[in-house]
């Protein structure tokens, strides 16, 4: 008995209008999406291939250690495809620099920034709004539709308990919705198996079945959801009401409004106390490396030519005119390199409060619309695709980390103590022990400094013929976005639960619903 | 014709529908003069204390003219004051800039927004008409004719000496009633959370430019970006 009266819900489904929009909408709108995204995804990849591989080219012309400022890109993941998340939102850029820690990542993978900030229409954004009203429509009516008509009576006169004519219609629902997803995501994987060649890894085909479960277990919560608006209101136009009105109290309305709440209850640490860090530290800085060449170098920074200027970060090399200047300038460079690294450490200590403070609001955000099952739709998502902000924040670590193990590098070997000579010079320390070698030096390129030609002039010295060996430094680690699965349990287990709290409640009702 | 207008009016009003979404789209509106009203404070004494700070850092470098050219100041947009009505775009893009007389440099986003808030609708005047609104107007209209033929109202309506657009048009008439109404409550609300908060610029010019921005929407004028110069 249960079988048949399971199929018959389904073929009634299948015949409506509801069911053909539903297969439509949802058809045309994943395929769409999927397309778009994969293209952009395809476009990002391969903007990344090219940086790292410019990066690489650049590297041949690295002479000295101070030259060194590798460039780290967080590669795109191809799960962006289906949740975008926070990857094209925030950054995914970060350029090495002794004299600072990188608190947030620059934007190069994205082509346009005014648009990266817009809602996406993703995956997880058709599913959260579109699969989700059509999951209330399909059963709004389930039973004060029946009960306009008449039928309710004749089904409740069957040798039927009302608890299984209630979880048929519950079955029902959910396996009519899910078969307009399930094929759209069928078509979906087929573009961009076939379109974009992308290939997936085996853990990210796990992380796609998660979604998929996650996104069916939601659009369950929805159809529990139409089922009991059905049997609270006794018309169905009243229930149609109740049931949208559900959807934009909990769609649109909560994860709104929970931001707000949000910002009004726990406001930021004002941006500008940074700024006015950085800008006092600056000036600080600045005046002790005046004072200290007043004092002590007099000569420092003077006479450069082929290379940056001393007071530069990027210290290549640097003439000077005699051995004492020269002299001089080492400790110079020893000084402000010290001196810098420590105001780097103080203003990355102040960051790190504003950067606690907005990820307490973000809780507290999240904490306030996670009764919202849209919020744990869109948690479920992006950590299964890893592109949530935990991603970015383990990108920005791994980044703050590799600096740290070449600044480790450099001072073990000895770059910010005795042999700072060897950090910014290529020539051996043996010319600069006394004056006539320190002349001596000169002969071979003056004709061509004095002929303008100051490539020549270069290979002349002999000393930039080979660049810096490639494993001079560590290779970076970070290997782009993975799936978090730790992520996504606590998410898919509520929204079951909520989709459980639903059931029941309807059931409870049903079980005392008067049918006539 | 003004007695279905009157009919409408009262119908609308005493439906559960229009209660139950009337009170969301006011609590919508109060939510967002308060929270606006607190951002708002703390936006202006950010860009007060950016000003000041540029300020008092090149005031030194004034005795030389050089100097002063070449000073590289960072220049703070101010933020809106109607800013409550159409977000748009103003925590996104670019709000300090850093010039001197010769060079535009740098713009930069000393944001005054939280970078880790996923994204989601903003609830400005833009999300509350275009969204919360237009379902209302929905709810409210879907089954004005088809209901009252349900209810077998419409052929008693129809058996007087009214002509079917003046049916029509009383309805529709009506139900736009009912929703100005709502939709002034909610804004009068509003500004009042704003007015009472103390933080706002009660000024003819944003007070005009609020007015007619709610004119707008009643006529269902789609916002644009709004971010000019306050006063």
């Amino acid at each position: 008995m249960l079988l048949p009266l399971l199929s018959k819900e389904i073929k009634l489904h299948l015949k409506t209008f509801r069911f053909s929009a539903a297969l439509i909408v949802t058809f045309t709108l994943i395929i769409l999406s999927v397309w778009v995204l994969g293209n952009d995804f395809v476009a990002r990849s391969n903007l990344y291939l090219k940086l790292s591989e410019s990066y690489k080219q650049g590297s041949e012309s690295i002479f000295v250690p101070s030259q060194i400022k590798p460039v780290m890109h967080k590669p795109p993941t191809p799960l962006s495809i289906f949740a975008q998340g926070d990857e094209r939102r925030l950054g995914n850029t970060v350029i090495f620099s002794r004299w600072s820690v990188p608190s947030e990542a620059v934007d190069h993978l994205t082509n346009n920034k005014l648009t990266a900030d817009h809602i996406s229409y993703d995956l997880m954004t058709i599913f959260a709004l579109i699969i989700s009203l059509f999951s209330l429509l399909l059963t709004y009516d389930a039973i004060s539709g029946e009960r306009e008509t008449g039928t309710l009576k004749f089904i409740c006169s069957f040798r039927l308990s009302r608890a299984s004519i209630y979880s048929i219609k519950f079955l029902a629902g959910l396996i009519v919705i899910s078969l307009p997803f399930l094929i759209s995501f069928a078509g979906a994987l087929l573009v961009l198996s076939f379109i974009h060649g992308i290939a997936f890894t085996a853990e990210q085909w796990i992380a796609k079945v998660l979604m998929v479960l996650s996104g069916l277990i939601y659009s369950a919560v929805f159809v529990a959801v139409g089922l009991l608006c059905s049997t609270i209101a006794r018309r169905s136009s009243s229930s149609l009401v109740l049931a949208l009105f559900f959807w934009a109290l909990a769609v649109l309305l909560i994860p709104g409004a929970a931001n707000g709440i949000a910002k009004y209850i726990a406001p930021l640490h004002p941006p500008e106390e940074i700024k006015h860090l950085e800008l006092t530290t600056e000036a600080e800085v600045k005046k002790q490396l005046a004072d200290y060449r007043q004092d002590a170098t007099p000569y420092a920074g003077q006479g450069s030519w082929m290379g940056a200027w001393i007071v530069d970060e990027n210290v290549a090399m640097f003439d000077t005119f005699s051995v004492a200047q020269y002299l001089q300038n080492v400790e110079y460079v020893r000084y402000q390199e010290n001196l810098r690294q420590v105001e780097a450490d103080r203003i990355w200590d102040a960051q790190k409060v504003r950067l606690k403070s907005e990820g307490d609001q973000a809780a507290l955000a999240d904490l306030i619309s996670s009764i919202s099952p849209s919020n744990q739709l869109q948690t479920a998502f992006t950590g299964l695709s890893g592109t949530s902000y935990e991603e970015y924040e383990r990108f920005l670590d791994a980044c703050r980390r590799y600096r740290q193990t070449i600044l480790n590098d450099f001072s073990k070997r000895g770059y910010f103590d005795k042999n700072t000579h060897d950090f910014f010079m290529r020539m051996p320390r043996e010319l600069f022990k006394t004056e006539e070698q320190f002349d001596a030096r000169w002969h071979n390129y003056t004709p061509y400094i004095d002929a303008g030609i100051f490539e020549q002039a270069i290979k002349a010295t002999g000393y930039f013929d080979k660049p810096l060996d490639e494993d001079f430094i560590p290779p970076f680690q970070y290997r782009g976005g993975r799936p978090d699965f730790n992520a996504a349990a606590w998410p898919i287990g509520l929204l079951f639960s909520m989709t459980v709290i639903a059931f029941l409640l309807g059931f409870t009702l049903f079980i005392r619903y008067d049918v006539r | 014709m003004f007695t279905i207008i009157k009919h409408q009016i009262k119908e609308g009003l005493k439906d559960a529908r229009f209660i139950f979404l009337a009170l969301l789209i006011l609590l919508a509106f109060l939510i967002n003069g308060l929270i606006f009203s607190v951002q708002y404070h703390a936006d202006v004494q950010s860009w007060h204390s950016a000003v000041n700070e540029n300020t008092q850092l090149w005031r030194p470098t004034a005795s030389n003219l050089q100097s002063l050219s070449n000073y590289e100041q960072s220049m703070a947009k101010p933020p809106s004051p109607v800013a409550f009505i159409a977000g748009g775009q103003e925590d996104k893009i670019p709000n300090t800039v850093t010039v001197n007389a010769f060079r535009y440099l740098n713009p930069e986003v000393v944001t005054r927004d939280n970078k880790i808030m996923p994204v989601v609708y903003a609830l400005d005047w833009v999300f509350i008409i275009g969204s919360l609104l237009t379902l209302l107007a929905v709810f409210l209209s879907y089954d004005s004719i088809c209901g009252e033929k349900r209810d077998g109202t419409l052929g008693l309506v129809m058996s007087n000496s009214i002509s079917r657009l003046e049916i029509f048009f009383g309805k529709f008439l009506g139900l736009l009633f009912v929703l100005a109404l709502t939709m002034l409550v909610g804004v009068l609300l509003n500004l009042a959370v704003l007015v009472m908060s103390g933080s706002w610029p009660v000024s003819t010019h944003s007070g005009l430019r609020a007015g007619i921005l709610s004119a707008a929407a009643l006529i269902d004028a789609p916002f644009g970006y709004d971010g000019q110069q306050p006063h």
